[in-house]
């Protein structure tokens, strides 16, 4: 009897005491060492305009305000980046306590995660079943859709990978084979021969600046990021809109940090829930009114889910105050409010014809 | 041995269970799993007339069984109710919850449950008589609308109403039956409900034919089996069991090819189907088990069809249950 009624106040969760939610906190060594720290370790990739790389005009501002040693922590800029703060929000209450380690390649974000000098790990790493499992690492959340895409010169006319018949593909060897196995077999099934490039990974754009090779592939976002970033005739080039794969990107976290894995999902959760509401950081305050419970849930007014992740009753509002919800990080790091202006395109909700489809709060 | 001990703290009353946190163990010395499954929902649990539970999720039962056993055979279905699933869980009376429950935070963060991957996105929507001559929400403007009262469908039908600018008059009833009754006898100009409920409902009507939903959706639930907390290799296990349903379909992968496509030239297509090892480790299971699963129960889009589209009678559109690449939302994670 005694557990029925225990079950049935579990299920119902809003008709839970406070006391008893709060003698439920799920432990998580993570977590603990994050609040003691006051600070959040997230592994970036540092390099890689959009998704995470120094803001080179705070930069260049503290040099001129005398700060001659910049610290360029403070200014790492992009979608990664900001993702990292927004679990700092929900974690800390304060977006900005975020401390950024910078990996250079997928290997080292992990190693980073394993050697414990980053709690989390958002380094446009694409979630894959070997890396699931054994990378000692546990993927929280899908963070972005995207795909191996073509970076071609438009002059030379091709649509798309069955028009590069004969030609030679640059990749960047630091990606190891994955890049290589795919365009090996997409290039089988349309039927074509290809010939592919190595090259490091900081020269794979100049390599096709150069002429080395008649294409350039990497992830899609990557290259349209790059392009924008790095070529000397951005113009020139174009990112074809066929995607050779499927590259969901996602944040890990150290196998076993269940609680903080929970956190992080959520967290995103919350900001793409936001956008199927219409929420951003601008007009949250008009939604508090708001009487849907749905809505009520999301921003905390009525009911605290995260209080069983020790989080505090406003930690969704934090987030979306102090980063914004999904779409408005796409969109200033990536999409229409960037240089970049990409798409939102699968990025987007469910309800508006993208693959978003939030886990609700509740 | 602190981690379990506050972990069973949490869950509190799973006690026992939690002391066993190899659920794979648990199951190979069983030599069974057992599936906490809906008691009767036809297209996703429900026992036929031979006593053989069909559905999406039974055969999402099934799928975990050919991975671990490579056998779908060996399941045990264990009816349970949506309050019974979370303690069935706890308690170590069933291996998996599969029976169309929304993954929700509250029960990850608060009922010592692992949402595990997607199986089902569930819509919210409407059904009406097809003499009603409606296609879209807007043309309901000012028809009695039944709805389950105090349900987030009610809420959804009034939201909706505020943003299409229209009137909807919502006539509320309570349970399943009281709703299909009150639609029957005419109480309501149309339906609202979760899609697979109201497509009981045409089922079930004189003439399913004379009824239809319509196309606009009111909202959309995530529905994926459940675990226990805390073993999270068992999670992975399950959720990459659906997962490499859907990676099947998306590599054109079935039940009849899956033996020819083991040869296959591509490297990829011969690791997930055994021919070549690598996929068995990770998990501790056999080399050949994706393979198992696809080879016994078909991919993700054979099961749905049999199950609960064209080949099953309650004729489901895949609609967001399809392939991302045919305008769906299954994206299946890359099984390299």
């Amino acid at each position: 009897m005694i557990r029925f009624f225990l079950a049935a106040a579990l299920l119902l969760g809003a008709g839970l005491p406070a006391a008893a939610q709060q003698s439920a906190v799920m432990p998580s060594p993570t977590l603990d060492a994050v609040r003691a720290r006051g600070v959040l370790l997230c592994a970036v990739n540092g390099a890689l305009p959009g998704f995470s790389a120094p803001d080179q005009r705070s930069i260049q501002a503290a040099i001129d305000a005398g700060f001659a040693t910049a610290d360029a922590q403070g200014a790492m800029m992009g979608f990664d980046a900001d993702l990292c703060r927004a679990v700092a929000a929900a974690v800390l209450g304060d977006a900005t306590k975020v401390r950024f380690v910078t990996a250079s390649t997928v290997a080292a974000g992990f190693a980073t995660l394993r050697n414990g000098s980053a709690d989390l790990l958002l380094r446009n790493t694409t979630l894959t079943y070997f890396r699931d499992l054994t990378e000692g690492a546990d993927a929280a959340a899908v963070v972005m859709i995207d795909g191996q895409g073509l970076l071609v010169p438009v002059a030379g006319g091709a649509q798309n990978l069955a028009q590069l018949d004969g030609k030679r593909i640059c990749i960047s060897g630091d990606v190891g084979t994955l890049a290589q196995e795919v365009l090996e077999a997409e290039a089988a099934r349309d039927g074509v021969t290809i010939s592919i490039v190595a090259t490091g990974g900081a020269a794979l754009l100049t390599a096709l600046e150069e002429g080395r090779c008649d294409a350039a592939s990497a992830d899609a976002k990557a290259l349209a990021v790059r392009r924008v970033k790095e070529m000397q005739n951005p113009g020139a080039y174009r990112v074809l809109p066929d995607l050779l794969s499927r590259e969901p990107l996602a944040a890990f976290v150290r196998e076993g940090s269940e609680a903080f894995r929970l956190v992080v999902q959520y967290v995103v959760q919350a900001m793409l829930e936001a956008d199927q509401y219409d929420i951003t950081g601008f007009n949250l305050v008009d939604f508090l009114q708001v009487n849907d419970p749905a809505v009520r849930r999301l921003l905390g007014v009525e009911e605290n889910i995260g209080a069983a992740l020790g989080l505090q009753p406003d930690w969704s509002r934090d987030v979306l105050a102090q980063v914004g919800s999904y779409s408005e990080v796409f969109s200033r790091n990536l999409g229409a409010g960037s240089v970049f202006g990409l798409d939102v395109g699968a990025n987007d909700n469910w309800l508006r014809g993208g693959l978003m489809f939030p886990r609700p709060l509740r | 041995m602190r981690i379990l001990l506050l972990l069973a703290t949490l869950i509190g009353l799973a006690g026992p269970a939690m002391a066993q946190n190899r659920t794979l163990d648990a199951v190979r010395a069983r030599g069974t799993l057992v599936c906490g499954t809906n008691p009767g929902l036809p297209g996703f649990a429900a026992p036929g007339p031979d006593g053989v539970y069909r559905g999406l999720d039974a055969d999402t039962c099934r799928a975990v069984a050919a991975a671990v056993f490579g056998d779908a055979g060996r399941v045990a279905f264990r009816p349970v109710s949506v309050p019974d699933a979370p303690g069935m869980l706890r308690a170590g009376e069933a291996d998996i919850v599969a029976r169309n429950l929304s993954l929700t935070m509250s029960r990850e963060v608060q009922q010592g449950l692992a949402g595990t991957a997607v199986n089902f996105f569930d819509t919210q929507g409407f059904l009406a008589p097809r003499s009603l001559n409606v296609v879209s929400m807007a043309q309901l403007d000012g028809k009695r609308i039944c709805v389950p009262a105090g349900s987030t469908v009610e809420i959804a039908v009034a939201e909706a109403a505020r943003r299409e600018r229209i009137r909807l008059l919502a006539v509320p009833a309570t349970g399943f039956a009281a709703i299909r009754d009150a639609y029957y006898a005419g109480a309501c100009d149309a339906v609202a409900g979760e899609t697979p409920g109201l497509m009981l409902i045409r089922l079930g009507a004189p003439d399913p034919a004379a009824h239809a939903m319509l196309h606009d959706v009111l909202g959309g639930e995530p529905l994926g089996p459940f675990v226990r907390a805390g073993d999270l290799h068992w999670r992975s296990l399950v959720f990459w069991t659906v997962n490499a349903l859907i990676e099947a379909e998306a590599l054109g992968i079935t039940a009849a090819n899956a033996e020819a496509m083991r040869a296959s030239p591509s490297i990829r297509i011969r690791r997930f189907l055994g021919s070549e090892p690598g996929l068995g480790a990770p998990l501790g299971l056999a080399e050949d088990w994706a393979f198992q699963v696809i080879r016994q129960l078909g991919n993700y889009g054979e099961i749905f069809e049999r199950n609960l589209g064209q080949g099953s009678a309650l004729r489901l559109d895949r609609g967001l249950n399809d392939l991302y690449s045919r305008g769906g939302l299954l994206y299946p994670i890359p099984m390299r």
